[in-house]
């Protein structure tokens, strides 16, 4: 497995987790709702972590141009943690208009951030990063 | 393909964008008030000047601004690959367009060939800034391999219609002979149509139908086959179309195959739409969902025999309703990313932001599908009673009022937020 493919693949589990939020809350079950945005938010941050921790770093370390560009990565991930605390506020609160605002935002916010990712910086990572770092994380995912 | 393209310095900033988003209230409403105006006189040929006239304020005028625009935003996303000096492609193009689908449209409307010239020089010269950046940009460019392909495909379309629709204005003016005129506009038609628009909007529909609502992804092999084929039945069709004696038959077939390649694409979204994880449906969707109808509509026409004027309506309101419900999307997250950026570049923490549907309210993106929604079956059914083409023009310019109100809501928004930052001082 390739950064590419396992990371994409978080992104699409994410997702899923995400669109359950408005499924719920759509039939308004709240309490499953938040429950779908509380674990929404912790595989999220998961991913977030190995990315923040661990392969922004070896990307910074492996090419002199990756500043940049994984610094707008990271302000990305800040901007999507303000939107997480609405997403969570507004399903706490059964707050119907809040939720369809911050699902919204967050939603885009998110896509472009991925398809960033899956378009550019992951196939970058996996030309300059040795393999076995997408393995052991491929491993990891699977032991989890 | 390097990391650079996803540096902060290179993220297009929104007015580029929405320099050229905000010809197209303007376009749609000049194309409502030729139909009002001119009635049911627009569709009795499509040789009438009106048709023409409506046609290019639709299709230059409005259509191709907005996909240049969403071109320049999404290339970096997408592609990896940012437009260099954004900015000023951006104004260029805009200027190009809007200045040449003005002349176009009143070229055809008075009969003075002269004006089409310069109209054809003024777009072909905002287009041709576009299209060479847009190889440059695209050299660079990553991505998946297939959207790149749509993207190179479609611009390479836009290169083909833009040299077909020069030579038709000089063959106006005398200064050139085309010996086969009416099989040339057709297969301009087909390059613009078929082409520029139908592989631009399929390959970035591909990527962001699955994005807006967590949907499968799209099939490979409809995404790696259908710029392509698209491209070769295109080839074909200017082949036989320079010919002394082409078949018509051959033609036909041809024309056959390049319905069906859409046909497969607008099915396909069809479906992909309705395994959408999202429950909700907006203004955006059922406008996605009208397009793809109206490609399928527009195919039944085209085999049953309606007048090529009918069919061309329904594409064209196909590709309104693709375009328009993008932009309703789209918008208001432009405006308020740019707004999020400030906040952040400059540390305006106490500075709360609009809410994205206060950018664009749910009620507005409503009205305006809705007018655009009715102007097209309106017009599309025109022939059962011609009032309707006035009727339909009416509600055009009705949309585009609505569409123009919520483009600069949504600006006058983003200005006030703007100088309150300005206001609550430089960054610390």
């Amino acid at each position: 497995m390739s950064y590419l493919e396992v990371l994409s693949e978080q992104h699409r589990a994410c997702d899923q987790l995400f669109a359950g939020i408005e499924q719920h809350a759509y039939k308004g079950d709240w309490t499953a709702a938040a429950s779908a945005a509380q674990a929404f938010v912790n595989d999220t941050e998961v991913h977030f972590a190995y990315e923040e921790g661990v392969l922004f770093p070896a990307l910074e370390a492996a090419s002199p141009n990756a500043t940049g560009p994984t610094s707008v990565m990271r302000s990305e991930h800040a901007q999507m943690r303000e939107l997480f605390a609405a997403l969570l506020a507004a399903t706490a609160e059964h707050d119907t208009e809040a939720l369809a605002d911050a699902v919204e935002t967050l939603l885009f916010v998110m896509q472009q951030h991925n398809a960033k990712e899956e378009n550019v910086l992951y196939p970058i990572a996996d030309r300059l990063l040795p393999a076995d770092g997408a393995k052991e994380l491929d491993s990891t995912r699977k032991v989890g | 393909m390097d990391l650079s393209g996803l540096s902060p310095d290179k993220a297009p900033p929104v007015e580029a964008p929405l320099a050229l988003f905000y010809l197209m209230p303007l376009f749609i409403g000049l194309a409502g008030m030729v139909l009002l105006w001119q009635g049911d006189q627009v569709l009795a040929s499509r040789w009438a000047p009106a048709t023409l006239a409506a046609t290019h304020f639709i299709v230059l005028g409005a259509l191709a601004p907005v996909m240049c625009g969403a071109l320049l935003q999404i290339s970096p996303v997408l592609l990896g690959a940012p437009f260099p000096r954004v900015r000023l492609i951006a104004l260029l193009t805009a200027t190009g367009l809007g200045v040449g689908s003005l002349l176009i449209g009143s070229g055809f409307l008075t009969g003075l060939p002269v004006l089409l010239v310069a109209g054809g020089v003024a777009a072909a010269s905002g287009l041709a800034v576009f299209l060479v950046a847009a190889q440059l940009v695209l050299r660079g460019a990553g991505g998946r391999m297939e959207t790149r392909w749509a993207v190179r495909l479609a611009t390479a379309a836009l290169g083909v219609t833009l040299l077909l629709g020069l030579s038709l204005a000089a063959a106006r003016m005398g200064w050139l002979h085309l010996p086969q005129h009416l099989l040339l506009v057709d297969t301009h038609v087909a390059w613009g149509l078929g082409g520029w628009v139908g592989l631009l909007l399929a390959g970035i529909g591909m990527e962001i139908i699955p994005l807006f609502y967590i949907a499968p992804a799209f099939s490979r092999w409809i995404k790696r086959t259908l710029p392509i084929a698209v491209f070769a039945i295109l080839i074909g069709l200017t082949a036989l179309a320079l010919q002394t004696s082409a078949s018509m038959a051959l033609l036909k077939t041809l024309m056959l195959a390049l319905f069906v390649a859409h046909l497969v694409y607008n099915l396909a979204a069809l479906a992909v739409q309705r395994r959408r994880q999202r429950p909700q449906r907006d203004a955006n969707l059922w406008l996605w969902q009208l397009s793809h109808v109206g490609v399928l509509a527009a195919f039944v026409a085209w085999l049953v025999g309606y007048s090529p004027s009918q069919v061309g309506v329904l594409l064209l309101g196909a590709a309104l309703s693709f375009v328009v419900g993008s932009m309703l999307k789209i918008v208001p997250f432009l405006s308020w990313l740019d707004l999020q950026q400030r906040r952040i570049a400059g540390r305006h923490v106490k500075v709360t932001l609009p809410r994205l549907r206060a950018l664009l309210p749910t009620r507005t993106a409503n009205a305006v599908g809705l007018t655009l929604a009715a102007a097209i079956v309106a017009v599309a059914a025109a022939p059962l009673a011609p009032l309707l083409t006035r009727v339909g023009g009416l509600l055009l310019v009705v949309c585009a009022v609505l569409l123009g109100y919520a483009l600069a809501s949504a600006a006058r928004q983003r200005h006030a937020v703007i100088r309150q930052f300005d206001a609550s001082g430089p960054a610390r």
